[in-house]
């Protein structure tokens, strides 16, 4: 990229040692002996949930799925309403590392690291549940193309065969982008440790980074390339999972705005678990400086756009709804608005359009505290837009016989909240051993890095060789 | 990969499949699992096994019944049914085969082969077919020979075999003293019962008495006569708490003689009944009623009979009736006074039936809508060429007069000796069962009675409440009670004998008609019952009576060997029937009509026979407690139905607790606001609420609780059938879900709304006037674009193409279809929770809707089993094509290959199939007939499986299959003989059952088959036919034959479900 | 503390990684793809029968039909084992006193079976149908092997699911006239696919492979 677009968000501190600082501030985090007490109380919590949600989990598999509220009409409940949400969750990550880097977006330097990391965690949570939720979970692999004695193949017009492949792509190319990130980072650890065993461990990771300009030149080409991969797969992971329900004849799935809808509602999703998780993590990792205001401002306004698009959505499905003069399908979306799951229509409604307006307000978009309740609310909401979708269409289907009302049992709500124990229990992983910023990425659009690229000499002493490479790097 | 599956197959996707292994007993009896006989040596270490071992090869061999070799073979089946796996560690389970030592002449093993036989309830009898699989019966069908089935069987009859494999079935004699139970024998008992004897033949038997059911049987009939001449003293009283005496009493009234009532709804033009629900099993020949009324409800043939029903709550024949009139029970004694005066006036009554009643004045005769009712219901009646051509039933709850009302009122009309019809009963008491039983509790409580044998009956737990049999029985020095289960009045007894299962038994009973049904059993006796008659042979001085010697001394016209073995093979004896009679009408003085028959203060409560269980005696059939009720829908339960106008008025809400007064006594239970029900009257069914029932119906002492509440804890002589001024308290809404399968909760406005949208889409209905004017005209009810499909159709259906067709017009709704399927398919039982929760696993469901303002809703059936969509959108969404088309059009579902993705339910659009959410089999009924377990109750329950059908396990989707092992086996057996399948050789389990015949099943590509036919028909359409699924099963509209005069009546076309 | 990279003899491993990761899976499926197919588990099952009955006795060398014994198997689902009483027919005449028949005659006076052990032991939710197949041309020995060469009986073919298919998508390899079902060394004349493909045609044979065909 140019390198005349210095980034103009990461604030001060200018001058020689700046990357030094950068550098310091991040690597901080995984180098202290002792974390913020505030990890360690929420690590500690992290692992209860988690365990409540093994312990659910367990209890399913060992019982059978009846363990959960799943009945007729209702055959998927919370497991699958968990799944969709977590995708849900998983977009942001790699729509800020490819699609922005793409878009030459450099301020997504600043949280693209975390935001990635969030989506592999959010898919590893999502791929949880369509495992468990089968009726016998120890035979899966019936939806594998395994050649067998019995002469069977999966049946590939099922969406759920889709979903088995687009997800796992999604999975393998995050994880993928996400580590390849890392690599200099890790070196920058590695060059840092001041034990043996972090010395080899990031040494190991490290690939053998050297921060050669032949290296950095490979890797920006291979960065590029791997982000172009990415970039469809945002928009097709989550179209395949619409197609679960639009594929289906069900009045209130069977409608062709769902994979637009299902993306944009994802991104939305995602960048609002983004602030969530963002707004804690500067505060307590020190990280205002990298990660500041002017960040969090032009997510929120992502926030807003996508909350619209979600909105209209909505109202598109209305629309369709009376225009097509289909009779069971205005019934249901009546039903859905004014049945008996109204109160989850309008909390949705109001989590995902109305809340998210706040934000047209500049005390507010820039407020970190108001930031991340609105995220709150908007995840909130996007896993009762799920909710709907699946309950309220199923319970109000073509034969009014077969129409019921679904009741969530306790270990519905053990296994939700469970999953979030996972989540975080990764993520704080994460947060204590891994690089959350992209040091080098940060590096290269900082101020010094122009300055850098003026008097390359001055900062020889900064240690990794890498820093200042990737200037030049892309420059070339 | 292949053994990694076949171990999965083993352990787990049907290691059920060993559930099996009574089927593959079955052919085990000569094949397949050997661990039947390592099982069976297991068996015979424990007692009960030694004992009926024993009993069973000392069978002397003309007490065989012959063509059974199977049964005589008892032994290796029960081996058989208990195939035990121990799983191997390289290979899966070894197998075992147990060849029969000796095999008889012409038996095939692994193949299943129907006997006659017959059930008694109530004195009336119903032949029956019995499956038998190897020797064991397995499934129960109506007896086509039999006047009262033609092949049909009602739910009860065909759970009943559930109940002969029922572990809490007694097993041995138990002795009782101060309250210490003592196990003790047959052998025991025999001397007892000789001290007994020889005390009371010196006394010339006074001080014994023989409390029995009601039974037909002519040999027990015998018997009776002489133990009444062996004890001149002895008394004898006959009690059947769902017995009413009206149209016994009614008879003696009118004709001054008990005569029997036999209706030919076949050649009724028009038929009027009074409480009278003549299609229901439970009512005198029910099941031929159906046949004959249905019969006249086919518009094709350009008429159509008109049916008025008047009564207090929804019934079978409500859903046929082209008028209803909801009105009191306690109301109808009015109305039918009011018909009999008017009707007089019209008819030239001749001199010697004396005067009519007089017009009662009641108000809610004046009513603007029950006065047009009734003059439309006279001007049909009295229409010319409806004389003689009409029916008027009057139900089992009214009282003598209003059944001698209905006696004169079909003389008047000219319907005797053309349309009803009179036959002796000889065998009828002098008095209702109440004032026998009611004598025999005095003497009790008098001492008078110091020996007391009940034939079966429950006595403790369903006398009238004010009679408290309990405390009397306690005052009897020497009680003997022979029933199958340990019951209430078992654990008052000083003596219980477990009695022997129908299937168990030899035996004969008489059907409404007179017509004489052998009963023979399937299978020696688990448990070492014995029969009523083989009991009263034993008072008689026989030591070790002899079942079949005894049946066979009573018909000595049988004695020949070929003809009781061909009258064994029917079933029925041929001409065995009582001589009709024309008997002579009295004139009939007015009747008094009180206060409460005139008026509408205070509230009516109705005991009515339950539909599934009857008085109680299933209350521990699992299959009869599951069973959706035809009307509310509720399984595991009964409630208190009531009206919603009177529920308003009461205070009370739907699914409220409530609790009802009367006398003093009380009982709560659920109330559930039942549309279409009479305002003012409430209505509860007998046989709930047991404490000693069993591990299903109920078991306080294993603190279990009884399912439902006991109607019969309020329930007094003389308030026997409909009680008055009872007091409804609500306790407002407990926490409680409703064990209900259809509308569980109310769905609200918007439903409502959206419901009666729809109904007329889905329940097509027209009157028979639209019909002749526009044969079609069901085509036009929906409107749908052309109907267009993206593919080709992938099969062309060349050689069968299955197909089904559902006539709504004759579906009565009375559910047994949903438990010959059952039955059929080895479809468990989920419990009270677990349909609570809307996780119910009957593949075929009746769907049923009202229609019109809720205070007088039409109700309409709508039998829904999967309907093998030829465009199937549960095929296309399974991921791993565990559910297929076939090349006949099926939907194929292969349990072993479903890993319970359940999305093939979410796109099903008649929502038909079914998940195992848990391992029913094991979880709720305990059967674990593929894990191993030393628990013999385990076994025996496992003998019900039918090994035609895999048996399910935990995780997997299932649903109808349109019977394809039927479809296979026939296709088959017909291939080896090179000849074609004629149509109706496949029946389908519901098709088989069906009394009305409202169900057709066969091949749409055989031109001449009836259900090629009925499809092509104008008035058959297919449900949700718009969403281009093609679905194979097709309805034939419902259509009405409504008097132009009540037309209006239809108007208000708000519906509602 | 010099830089962690990686020392000179890491270099070897990349080569050993690559080998292990491109080797390792080719060997695992081939290790399951043999290992777990029914044509090694299975095939060769030869459990202890109670009774050392001979095959190659009866149906070799005395020329016994398979359907004397077997007779149910052309009106049933199951080829049934004969009742003691059927080897009595012989036996009470010949080897009367033979220590190896005394669970026979044990069986044949109390009237309780021998427990042979099945050796062709489909699982439960298999339906298949003896007759179906022997009635329409397909030989005993086409799923069974020489039993008439068999001293104890062995499982000499996979019966698995995929065996069954690949008869009923072509069947033409495997059909017999009808009469020549037992006869255990029948052989086509002429081309065998010409000459099934002849009878398949003649007996208007056309094996389902619909699901319900076998699962119920």
């Amino acid at each position: 990229m140019a390198i005349s677009d210095v980034n103009p968000f990461v604030e001060p501190p200018r001058g020689p040692n700046m990357f030094a600082q950068i550098t310091d501030n991040v690597t901080r985090i995984a180098e202290v002996d002792k974390p913020p007490r505030a990890w360690y109380i929420a690590f500690g919590f992290a692992q209860l949930v988690l365990l409540m949600f093994l312990s659910s989990l367990g209890y399913v598999v060992w019982n059978g799925i009846g363990a959960w509220g799943n009945m007729m009409p209702v055959a998927w409940g919370f497991p699958i309403v968990n799944f969709v949400f977590w995708i849900g969750i998983g977009h942001a990550g790699t729509l800020i590392s490819a699609i922005l880097f793409l878009l030459r977006q450099n301020w997504r330097t600043a949280i693209n690291r975390f935001a990635e990391a969030m989506t592999i965690f959010a898919v590893v949570c999502a791929g949880v549940f369509p495992g468990v939720h089968i009726g016998r979970p120890w035979l899966p692999y019936y939806m594998m193309p395994i050649p067998n004695q019995m002469d069977m193949w999966p049946q590939f017009r099922s969406p759920l065969e889709w979903d088995i492949f687009a997800v796992s792509t999604y999975a393998t190319v995050s994880i993928l982008f996400w580590y390849m990130g890392m690599i200099p980072d890790f070196a920058t650890f590695r060059d840092r440790a001041t034990t043996t065993v972090r010395r080899v461990a990031y040494g190991i990771v490290a690939m053998g980074w050297r921060g050669s300009s032949r290296q950095w030149h490979r890797y920006e080409r291979a960065y590029l390339i791997l982000a172009a991969l990415a970039t469809p797969l945002v928009l097709s992971v989550h179209s395949v999972v619409s197609f679960d329900f639009a594929t289906a004849q069900l009045p209130g799935w069977h409608t062709t705005i769902f994979p637009p809808y299902f993306v944009a509602g994802a991104i939305f999703g995602g960048f609002a678990m983004v602030v969530v998780l963002a707004v804690p993590a500067r505060q307590f990792f020190g990280l205002k400086r990298i990660i500041t205001i002017r960040h969090l401002e032009l997510m929120n306004k992502i926030i807003i756009a996508t909350g619209l698009l979600v909105g209209y959505s909505y109202g598109m499905e209305f629309f369709i709804a009376w225009y097509s003069g289909g009779k069971y399908e205005q019934f249901t979306f009546v039903n859905r608005a004014f049945g008996p799951y109204a109160w989850a229509y309008w909390t949705m409604i109001s989590c995902n359009v109305l809340i998210p307006q706040l934000h047209w307000f500049k005390a507010i978009r820039t407020n970190p505290w108001t930031t991340l309740a609105i995220g709150l609310f908007v995840n909130v909401g996007m896993w009762f837009e799920r909710f709907v979708i699946i309950c309220t269409s199923l319970t109000r289907d073509f034969l009014p016989s077969s129409w019921g009302y679904f009741i969530p049992t306790p270990v519905d709500y053990m296994t939700l909240g469970g999953s979030f124990g996972l989540f975080f229990t990764l993520f704080l992983l994460f947060c204590r051993y891994l690089p959350m910023v992209a040091m080098s990425e940060v590096k290269a659009f900082s101020p010094a890095a122009h300055a850098a690229h003026a008097h390359a000499g001055e900062h020889a002493h900064v240690p990794a060789p890498s820093h200042a490479e990737p200037a030049a790097a892309l420059e070339s | 990969m292949s053994s990694i599956d076949k171990k999965k197959t083993s352990l787990r996707v049907l290691s059920q499949a060993q559930a099996q292994a009574p089927a593959r007993a079955a052919e085990g009896s000569d094949t397949q699992k050997p661990t039947y006989w390592r099982s069976l040596a297991e068996l015979e270490q424990s007692p009960e096994f030694l004992e009926l071992a024993s009993r069973e090869f000392a069978m002397p061999l003309d007490q065989e019944p012959p063509n059974s070799p199977g049964r005589r073979r008892f032994m290796q089946i029960m081996g058989a049914s208990m195939s035990l796996a121990g799983l191997d560690a390289c290979r899966w389970r070894e197998d075992k085969i147990l060849p029969l030592s000796r095999r008889p002449e012409g038996m095939i093993p692994g193949s299943s082969r129907p006997f006659a036989t017959a059930m008694e309830i109530n004195g009336l009898a119903v032949g029956l077919h019995a499956m038998s699989y190897d020797g064991r019966p397995i499934k129960i069908e109506g007896n086509p020979q039999h006047p009262d089935s033609r092949g049909a069987a009602a739910a009860f009859h065909q759970a009943s075999v559930l109940g002969l494999y029922d572990p809490d079935r007694s097993e041995s004699v138990v002795a009782r003293a101060g309250g210490a139970r003592k196990e003790s024998s047959w052998a025991e008992f025999q001397k007892t019962l000789s001290d007994l004897s020889t005390g009371l033949r010196s006394a010339r038997g006074s001080g014994l008495c023989v409390l029995s059911e009601r039974s037909s049987s002519p040999t027990l009939l015998a018997q009776k006569q002489r133990l009444l001449d062996t004890y001149p003293e002895a008394k004898w009283v006959t009690f059947e708490p769902t017995q009413s005496d009206g149209a016994r009493a009614g008879s003696v009234l009118a004709f001054g003689k008990a005569h029997r009532v036999h209706y030919a709804f076949d050649a009724a033009r028009v038929v009027l009944t009074l409480d009278a629900d003549v299609v229901a099993p439970t009512f005198p020949a029910g099941l031929a009623n159906a046949r004959a009324l249905t019969r006249l409800r086919t518009p094709e043939r350009g008429q159509m009979s008109r049916i008025y029903a008047v009564e207090s709550d929804q019934s079978l024949v409500a859903g046929l009736s082209d008028h209803r009139l909801a009105v009191r029970s306690s109301w109808i004694k009015a109305i039918a006074a009011e018909l009999d005066a008017r009707i007089s006036a019209k008819v030239n009554a001749l001199p010697e039936l004396g005067a009519p009643q007089a017009a009662p004045a009641a108000a809610f005769l004046k009513d603007e809508k029950v006065q047009k009712f009734v003059s439309a219901l006279l001007g049909d009646l009295l229409l010319s060429p409806n004389i003689g051509r009409s029916v008027i039933a009057v139900g089992p709850n009214q009282p003598a007069e209003v059944h001698a009302l209905g006696y004169r009122l079909n003389q008047l009309l000219g319907n005797v000796g053309r349309t009803v019809f009179f036959t002796e009963d000889s065998d009828a008491a002098d008095t209702s069962d109440v004032a026998a039983l009611k004598s025999l509790v005095a003497e009790m409580n008098a001492g008078k009675v110091s020996t007391l044998v009940m034939l079966g009956g429950n006595p403790v737990y369903d006398a009238p409440a004010d009679l408290s049999f309990s405390d009397a029985l306690g005052k009897v020095k020497t009680s003997i009670h022979l029933a199958l289960y340990e019951d209430e009045t078992s654990e008052r007894s000083s003596i219980h004998l477990p009695a022997a299962h129908y299937l168990e038994s030899w035996g004969d009973a008489r059907s409404l008609d007179g017509t004489i049904s052998i009963v023979q059993p399937l299978i020696a006796p688990l448990y070492g019952g014995r029969t009523a008659s083989e009991l009263l042979a034993m008072l008689l001085g026989v030591g070790n009576p002899n079942g079949l010697e005894l049946v066979r001394r009573t018909h000595p016209s049988l004695s020949a060997e070929h003809v009781w073995r061909k009258t064994l093979s029917e079933g029925v004896i041929a001409g065995s029937g009582v001589q009709r009679v024309a008997p002579k009408l009295k004139p009939l003085d007015k009747f008094p009509l009180s206060d409460f028959e005139l008026s509408s203060k205070g509230v009516e409560l109705v005991f009515a026979t339950d539909a599934k269980i009857i008085d109680g005696r299933f209350a521990n059939n699992a299959w009869l407690q599951e069973l959706p009720e035809t009307f509310s829908k509720l399984s595991w339960d009964n409630a208190v139905l009531i009206s919603p106008r009177t529920a308003q008025e009461l205070g009370v809400k739907e699914a409220d607790s409530v609790t009802l007064t009367l006398a003093g006594r009380s009982v709560s239970l659920l109330a559930l606001i039942a549309p279409g029900h009479a305002d003012g009257s409430l209505k509860i069914t007998l046989g709930h609420g047991r404490k000693s029932a069993g591990h299903v119906g109920g078991l306080v002492a294993e603190s279990i609780d009884p399912v439902g509440g006991n109607a019969y804890a309020i329930r007094t002589s003389d308030a026997y059938q409909i009680a008055q001024g009872v007091g409804v308290t609500s306790n407002g809404t407990v926490p409680y879900r409703v064990p209900s399968t259809q509308d569980v909760y109310s769905v609200g406005a918007i439903g409502l709304s959206g419901t009666a949208e729809r109904l007329p889409e889905l329940v097509r209905e027209g009157t028979l006037e639209e019909y002749k004017k526009k044969p079609d005209f069901v085509e036009e009810i929906v409107e749908h674009n052309p109907l267009l499909s993206l593919w080709v159709p992938p099969v062309s259906y060349e050689g069968h193409k299955w197909g089904m067709s559902i006539d709504l017009n004759k579906c009565i709704g009375c559910s047994a279809c949903v438990t010959a399927c059952q039955a059929e398919n080895n479809i468990p039982v989920v419990g009270k929770l677990n349909v609570a929760m809307g996780r119910e696993m009957l593949w075929l469901r009746v769907d049923r809707y009202y229609k019109g303002p809720p205070e007088d809703a039409e109700v309409a059936f709508q039998p829904i089993p999967c309907q093998q969509c030829e465009n199937a959108p549960c095929e296309q969404v399974c991921p791993v094509g565990a559910t297929m088309h076939s090349h006949e059009g099926l939907n194929d579902m292969i349990y072993n290959r479903c890993i319970g993705t359940r999305y093939c339910s979410n796109n099903c659009p008649y929502k038909v199939r079914r998940f195992n959410y848990f391992n029913y089999n094991l979880d709720t009924i305990g059967i674990t007939p593929y894990t191993p377990t030393d628990d013999p109750k385990a076994k025996v329950k496992a003998m019900i499986f039918n090994p035609e059908v895999t048996v399910r396990s935990r995780g997997v989707m299932e649903k109808c299959t349109f019977c394809v092992q039927r479809i296979q086996n026939t296709k088959i057996k017909a291939k080896n003989a090179k000849r074609a399948i004629p149509d109706n050789e496949i029946r389908t389990a519901c098709q088989q059952t069906c009394p009305t015949d409202a169900i057709v099943f066969g091949d749409l590509n055989d031109g001449r088959s009836r259900v090629a036919s009925l499809q092509k028909q104008p008035r058959s359409y297919a449900l949700l036919g718009e969403l281009n699924n093609h679905p194979r099963v097709q309805y034939l509209a419902r259509i009405k034959n409504p008097n132009p005069a009540l037309a209006p009546a239809q108007e208000p076309k708000k519906e509602h479900g | 503390m010099d830089l962690f990279v990686f020392p000179r003899w890491a270099n070897k491993t990349k080569q050993i990684a690559g080998l292990v990761l491109g080797v390792a899976p080719l060997y695992l499926t081939a290790l399951v793809w043999y290992g777990a197919s029914p044509k090694t588990t299975d095939v060769g099952y030869q459990p202890k029968q109670p009774v050392p009955y001979s095959h190659a006795l009866h149906a070799g060398k005395l020329g016994l039909d398979c359907r004397y014994c077997h007779n149910t198997v052309e009106d049933s689902s199951h080829a049934a084992i004969p009742p003691s009483q059927t080897c009595m027919n012989c036996h009470s005449k010949v080897w009367t006193k033979s220590e190896k028949l005394a669970p026979i005659r044990e069986s044949f006076e109390t009237g309780k079976a021998v427990e042979w052990v099945k050796v062709h032991d489909l699982p439960d939710y298999a339906y298949f149908n003896h007759s179906a197949h022997v009635t329409r041309g397909v030989g005993c020995v086409t799923c069974h092997g020489r039993i008439d060469q068999m001293e104890e009986v062995y499982q000499h073919e996979p019966l698995s699911m995929g065996w069954c298919l690949d008869c009923h998508r072509n069947p033409d390899k495997n059909l017999r006239p009808p009469e020549e079902v037992t006869n255990m060394t029948w052989q086509p004349p002429g081309d065998p696919a010409e000459f099934g493909k002849m009878l398949r045609e003649k007996n208007h044979l056309a094996p389902p492979t619909d699901c319900s065909t076998c699962h119920r």
